[in-house]
C-alpha cells in the first residue's frame, strides 16, 4: 500500500445560500505521512475533513484521490472505500459492544465475509488495547476508550487516507499521548490528516502543516517552516503584575517574582527592555493568525 | 498499544447489498428487542385489550378458525399503537447519536441501513406479539389439542401480521418527516379512526374496508371470525377481498421505504 495522491483545487463551500464562505477557493496537495490541520475554532477545517470524506458535497472545485474525483456517487464510494474518518462529534451505539459496533462497521465499510471481519475486528482492537474489554457496551466506556473505538473504526478498512478530527478532545494527559502516539504509527506508509486547535499535538507529530483561517489556506508546509515565520517576532516583556498586559498577540504568560512574563509577538521591540527570544511553532502560528507573518500562503497549487 | 497493525491479505472488497442489509437487520434488532419499553408497552397493549375480551363467550366456542380468529382480533386492536409508539424514535436516532457524519462515510449507501432498520427493528417490535401469541397457542393447545397450531399460525399471519407489518414501516419512515412526538400522536389518531370508528358514527373512515389494517377480512373470509365493521357496512369478506386487504398493506408498507429511500438517497451525498 502506498500513501493516496490526494489533490483539492479551488474547493469552496458555502453555507446559508451563499452567505456564509466555509471554505474559499482551497488549492491544496497532501503528501504521505502524518499532515497536521490546525486552525482556530470556525475556521473551516471540520467543514474540510466532511467535503474530503464525501460526507460534505462542496458548492465548487474538485477533490481527487489518486485521479478519482469526488464528483459522482459512485466515485465517492470508491474513494471511502480506501478512506477512514474519525469525527470531531463520534456517536457510537451505545447498547452495543464494541466488537458488535466494529463488526457492523466493517460491513458497512464492505468487509463482507464472515471470517475476514472477525480477524480484522480483532486485529483492530487488539491495535487499540480494547480486547479485553471488547465484549462490554460501549455505553460503559471512559471518553479515551469510547474514542479508541472511533479510531478502531476508522482503520477497519486499512485505510490509504486517515482523517481524524480532534481525536485528542477531552482526553486525559496519558491517553492524548497515547492516542498521539498510535496516530503516529499508523501514518506509516498512508497519509493521515490529523486536524486540532493543540498546537502541541501538531508539533510532536506531524512533519508537515496545514493552517487554515476563515476559509482559507494560510499557510501549508513543514512544521518547521511555520515557526521561522515567527522568527525575530518573539519577545518576553517582563513588567510588574499590576501594570496593564501588553496590547499585543500574546503566547503565554508566566508569573515571577520580578514580576509577569509575557511572551509576545510584535515586528518590532515591544519595550526597550524587552528579550528576543527563538521562536517555536505556537509562536509562528499566532503570528500568523494575527496577520503578522511576513507573507500569507499562496492561493496556487503546490506541494507541502 | 503495543501492537502495530499487520496487514496481511486485504479485508474482502466484495459488497453485496444484501449481506448489508442483513447485518444492519441484525444490530437493529439486537438494539430494539433489548428495551424494555417495547416489552412493557407493547405486552401491556395486549394486555390490556384481553381483560375484557370481545365479542363475548368466543372463548367458548369449539371451532377452531374462530376461537384463534377472536383471539388474534383481540391481539391487533391496540398493540398497533404501541408497535408504532417504540418504533417512533428509531428512524431519526443515528442523528441524535451524532452517528450520521461516521455513517455517511462509509462506501454503503442509505438502503441497506434503512432496509436493515425497518426489517432488524420492526421484528423486534413484533417479537413480544409473537411471544405472547405461542403463550396463548400454548393454552390453547393444552386445552383443545395440537389442531389449534397450524391455524394459529396461520391466523398470526394473516390477521396480525400484515397490519404490524404496514404500521412498523410507517413507524420507521414517517417520522423522518414529522419527528417522533408528532408521528406518535399521529399513529394513536390514525388507528382509532382508521379501523375503529366504523361506519356507525357517519365519518369518513377506511374502517369496514378491505383498507383497513386490522385483519377483520382475512378473519372473516377464512377463520369465520366476529365482522364489527365490515357487518355495518353489509360486507361478508370474500377471499379475494381477504387477499387484496393483506396485499393493499404490505404495499402501503413498501411504497412507505421505497419512497423514503429514494428521498434519502436524493438528499444523501453516499
Amino acid at each position: 500500500m502506498t500513501a493516496p495522491n490526494v489533490t483539492i483545487t479551488d474547493l469552496t463551500v458555502t453555507f446559508r445560500r451563499g452567505q456564509v464562505r466555509a471554505l474559499d477557493s482551497v488549492n491544496l496537495r497532501l503528501p504521505a505521512g502524518m499532515v497536521g490541520l490546525l486552525g482556530p475554532n470556525g475556521a473551516g477545517k471540520t467543514t474540510f475533513m466532511r467535503v474530503l470524506t464525501g460526507v460534505l458535497l462542496p458548492t465548487s472545485g474538485t477533490i481527487a484521490v489518486d485521479g478519482t474525483e469526488l464528483t459522482s456517487r459512485s466515485q465517492r464510494r470508491e474513494v471511502k472505500a480506501t478512506t477512514g474518518y474519525l469525527p470531531q462529534e463520534l456517536g457510537l451505539y451505545s447498547d452495543l459492544t464494541a466488537r458488535q459496533f466494529l463488526d457492523y462497521m466493517a460491513l458497512l465499510k464492505g468487509i463482507t465475509g464472515r471470517r475476514a471481519r472477525r480477524a480484522r475486528v480483532n486485529e483492530v482492537l487488539e491495535l487499540v488495547s480494547l480486547s479485553d474489554v471488547a465484549n462490554r457496551k460501549v455505553k460503559g466506556y471512559s471518553g479515551g476508550m469510547k474514542r479508541r473505538v472511533g479510531i478502531a473504526q476508522a482503520i477497519l478498512n486499512d485505510p490509504r487516507l486517515l482523517i481524524v478530527d480532534e481525536p485528542t478532545v477531552g482526553l486525559d494527559p496519558e491517553e492524548r499521548l497515547r492516542f498521539r502516539s498510535l496516530l503516529a504509527r499508523l501514518a506509516g506508509d498512508r497519509t493521515v490528516l490529523l486536524s486540532t486547535h493543540i498546537v502541541d499535538d501538531i508539533v510532536q507529530t506531524c512533519p508537515n502543516v496545514v493552517v487554515i483561517e476563515r476559509g482559507h489556506v494560510a499557510f501549508q508546509g513543514a512544521i518547521g517552516d511555520l515557526a521561522t515565520r515567527a522568527e525575530a517576532m518573539v519577545w518576553h516583556v517582563t513588567q510588574p503584575a499590576t501594570a496593564v498586559p501588553p496590547d499585543l498577540p500574546t503566547v503565554n504568560v508566566t508569573p515571577g517574582m520580578a514580576g509577569t512574563t509575557y511572551r509576545v509577538i510584535s515586528s518590532t521591540a515591544p519595550a526597550p527592555d524587552a528579550e528576543s527570544v527563538s521562536a517555536t511553532v505556537e509562536d509562528g502560528y499566532i503570528a500568523l493568525m494575527h496577520d503578522i507573518a511576513p507573507e500569507r500562503a499562496s492561493a496556487n497549487l503546490r506541494v507541502i | 498499544m503495543t501492537t502495530v497493525l499487520q496487514r496481511t491479505a486485504p479485508p474482502t472488497a466484495a459488497r453485496t447489498w444484501w449481506a448489508k442489509t442483513v447485518a444492519a437487520a441484525r444490530y437493529e434488532y439486537l438494539m430494539q428487542v433489548r428495551r424494555p419499553a417495547v416489552w412493557l408497552v407493547v405486552i401491556g397493549l395486549i394486555a390490556l385489550r384481553c381483560a375484557s375480551l370481545f365479542p363475548p363467550g368466543f372463548t367458548s366456542t369449539t371451532d377452531h378458525d374462530t376461537l384463534v380468529a377472536d383471539w388474534a382480533n383481540n391481539f391487533i386492536q391496540l398493540c398497533p399503537i404501541g408497535v408504532g409508539a417504540v418504533l417512533a424514535d428509531r428512524a431519526r436516532r443515528e442523528a441524535r447519536l451524532g452517528l450520521d457524519d461516521l455513517l455517511t462515510s462509509t462506501p454503503t449507501g442509505i438502503g441497506p441501513r434503512l432496509w436493515g432498520k425497518a426489517i432488524g427493528a420492526g421484528a423486534a417490535t413484533i417479537t413480544p406479539v409473537a411471544v405472547a401469541w405461542v403463550g396463548l397457542l400454548g393454552y390453547l393447545t393444552a386445552q383443545r389439542g395440537a389442531g389449534v397450531i397450524p391455524v394459529g399460525l396461520a391466523a398470526f399471519a394473516a390477521i396480525i401480521l400484515p397490519g404490524l407489518v404496514f404500521i412498523s414501516a410507517c413507524s420507521v419512515t414517517i417520522p423522518y418527516l414529522t419527528g417522533p412526538v408528532l408521528y406518535r400522536l399521529g399513529v394513536f389518531g390514525y388507528w382509532i379512526w382508521g379501523n375503529m370508528v366504523g361506519p356507525r358514527f357517519g365519518i369518513p373512515t377506511p374502517a369496514g374496508t378491505p383498507f383497513e389494517a386490522i385483519g377483520e377480512y382475512p378473519a372473516g373470509a377464512w377463520f369465520h371470525g366476529f365482522l364489527s365493521d365490515a357487518r355495518e357496512r353489509g360486507i361478508t369478506p370474500t377471499g379475494g377481498e381477504a387477499v387484496l386487504s393483506i396485499a393493499f398493506l404490505l404495499l402501503m408498507a413498501l411504497a412507505a421505504l421505497v419512497t423514503t429511500q429514494l428521498v434519502l438517497t436524493k438528499r444523501s451525498p453516499s
